[in-house]
């Protein structure tokens, strides 16, 4: 009944999610336990430590897999707080038209004309954001998309029959949209969600790549590229793990959009 | 006709462009120390110094009149000065906007070049192996990042096998095209990557639109040869709903490729934009997003344009 593509989307993200969930449960050291044995430079994979350590000996995986834990709470919750918010706008600008629908899609259209990356750039270097403002942040960029999409869908909607007969039994606009209206948009939000994951998580990492989001001893995909950058050369098995851990997770959530879309 | 819808265009961007003013002046003043953290993190500057430049910048009147005096400025052409070099910011710009220009062109042009390609192809095997071989590489072309990719090119092509080098516009003391292009082909192959992926997916779904409708029936009835159909027939429509959405990157060639350039060491806007980063230099980094954000609107407008010339049906009343 589902798209394939679904299907193998949903599994990649249930492994990742499984092996970041569990993965330093398992571990028998701490994302940062240094070893003063270790310490000085990175050492290539073996038995003991799997991927390597660090330049501060720390084990690779379990920072890996730790940093996974944090990309991905970013990638969900700012996801989530940006199809809420894009939803919201997006409904209210499209149900009750006229001054609100041009405030806010002019709003949406001076978002969207900002070039993104360098808009998130500047506010995280200015603000320095802990974790948690970092999702805002993220979520006050990329709230456009579904939004955008919500308004369309609504604008539709807004001629149907049942919309009419509603109004007509003294249902008040915020009645109708809460219960008529946006429970129909539920499709259409749902792909939009998914892809704004791959895009939260994008943003996340590009940000901590440049040094300008999570910051160390805190590891996240980003930042972990971001430290592996100067022993890129001497020691690849603390750059290439994270980087494909991204394209993995963004193809799987990407597939999971792709496949909904499809059925829609 | 045409010109009163132009310059009707061109009027209701002033509305968005004074929006992004704002959010971006927002931005720098209402951050935690504002634009003058960049000294109060300096132990050698006192508190007296601290007022005088203050005082100098207007930073000590109310916001709406700094708002007020900031836009004045920006719109006669005194986008100010840059903190980290003291030179006027449009000099610095305008120093990077070549090199940007050239990595931007060439990236642009291959990925439009292989998009076309792969869409029409794509479409024309549509749901055959070929389709489902380009479908899934631009599904993981849009999933790469560009950060992490750029950091296996490097690896694998200057490091490993030597071919090509690390960073740079062109070896220092060397004219040679072929110079140019060695340093050209990384970067440029990282940018086209993402945008390729994106922009054949719009022209496969537009070609696979364009492919139902009844004149390219007609066309293969007639007896047209395959190709001539697709690309005479099929792709002057399938491209139409694509240029919104092409017209949009090559406008965010504007703004630089802030993390490409930076891990190449091109010496474009996206690298001046990032060694602002680190300098706070938030004159430099406001008047690189203004600019950004200009060349997107007038690119929406450009997009309009050529999807009227291309579709007669769209007029502009």
């Amino acid at each position: 009944m589902f798209d394939r593509r679904v299907t193998v989307g949903l599994a990649l993200l249930a492994l990742v999610t499984a092996g970041v969930v569990l993965g330093p449960l398992l571990s028998p050291y701490r994302y940062d336990e240094q070893s003063l044995d270790l310490l000085g430079r990175p050492l290539p994979p073996s038995p003991a430590h799997w991927l390597g350590t660090d330049e501060l000996g720390r084990d690779a995986l379990t920072r890996l897999l730790h940093g996974g834990r944090i990309s991905l709470a970013v990638g969900l919750i700012g996801a989530l707080v940006a199809t809420a918010v894009g939803t919201a706008i997006g409904a209210l600008a499209g149900y009750m038209g006229g001054w609100t629908d041009r405030i806010l899609m002019r709003l949406t259209d001076v978002m969207l004309s900002i070039p993104a990356l360098p808009l998130v750039l500047v506010i995280a270097g200015l603000v320095r954001p802990a974790p948690l403002l970092l999702v805002m942040i993220i979520a006050g960029l990329i709230w456009t998309a579904p939004a955008r999409l919500v308004r369309a869908e609504v604008r539709s909607l807004k001629q149907r029959d049942y919309i009419a007969a509603a109004r007509t039994l003294g249902a008040g606009p915020l009645r109708i949209i809460v219960r008529h209206v946006v429970p129909n948009t539920l499709g259409a939000v749902a792909v939009s969600a998914t892809l704004a994951v791959g895009g939260a998580i994008m943003l996340e990492s590009a940000l901590s790549f440049l040094g300008f989001g999570v910051q160390p001893p805190t590891p996240t995909w980003g930042n972990l590229l971001n430290k592996a950058g100067p022993w890129a050369v001497s020691a690849p098995w603390l750059s290439i793990p994270p980087g494909l851990l991204i394209l993995v997770t963004i193809l799987a959530v990407n597939m999971i959009g792709e496949g909904l879309q499809r059925r829609r | 006709m045409m010109l009163r819808w132009l310059l009707g265009r061109l009027a209701g961007a002033v509305p968005t462009l004074l929006g992004i003013s704002l959010v971006l002046f927002l931005v720098v003043h209402l951050a935690p120390g504002g634009p003058m953290d960049v000294y109060a993190d300096n132990p050698s500057v006192t508190p007296a110094a601290l007022e005088r430049i203050a005082e100098a910048y207007g930073l000590n009147r109310p916001l709406p009149v700094q708002y007020g005096l900031w836009l004045k400025s920006m719109l006669v052409g005194d986008w100010g000065y840059s903190i980290r070099t003291g030179r006027p910011v449009l000099v610095e710009m305008a120093e990077r906007l070549g090199p940007t220009l050239l990595l931007g062109g060439v990236a642009m042009g291959a990925a439009l070049l292989l998009s076309l390609v792969l869409g029409v192809v794509a479409a024309a095997r549509a749901g055959q192996w070929a389709d489902r071989i380009i479908s899934g590489l631009a599904l993981v072309g849009l999933s790469i990042p560009v950060f992490w990719l750029a950091l296996v090119l490097q690896l694998v092509f200057s490091v490993w096998l030597g071919w090509l080098p690390s960073g740079g516009l062109q070896t220092i003391g060397v004219e040679a095209v072929g110079d140019r292009l060695a340093h050209l082909a990384m970067p440029a192959t990282v940018l086209a990557v993402a945008t390729t992926a994106s922009w054949s997916r719009y022209i496969r779904a537009g070609m696979i639109t364009a492919l139902g409708q009844d004149h390219i029936r007609t066309a293969r009835a007639k007896g047209m040869g395959e190709a001539t159909v697709l690309v005479r027939h099929a792709l002057r429509n399938a491209i139409i709903p694509a240029v919104s959405i092409i017209a949009l990157d090559l406008a965010s060639v504007i703004s630089g490729a802030v993390i490409t350039e930076a891990i190449f060491g091109w010496p474009g806007i996206g690298s001046l934009f990032v060694q602002s980063m680190d300098g706070r230099d938030y004159p430099v980094l406001m008047g690189i997003l203004m600019m950004g954000s200009a060349a997107v609107i007038l690119a929406n407008i450009a997009a309009d344009l050529v999807q009227a010339r291309l579709d007669p049906r769209i007029r502009h009343v």
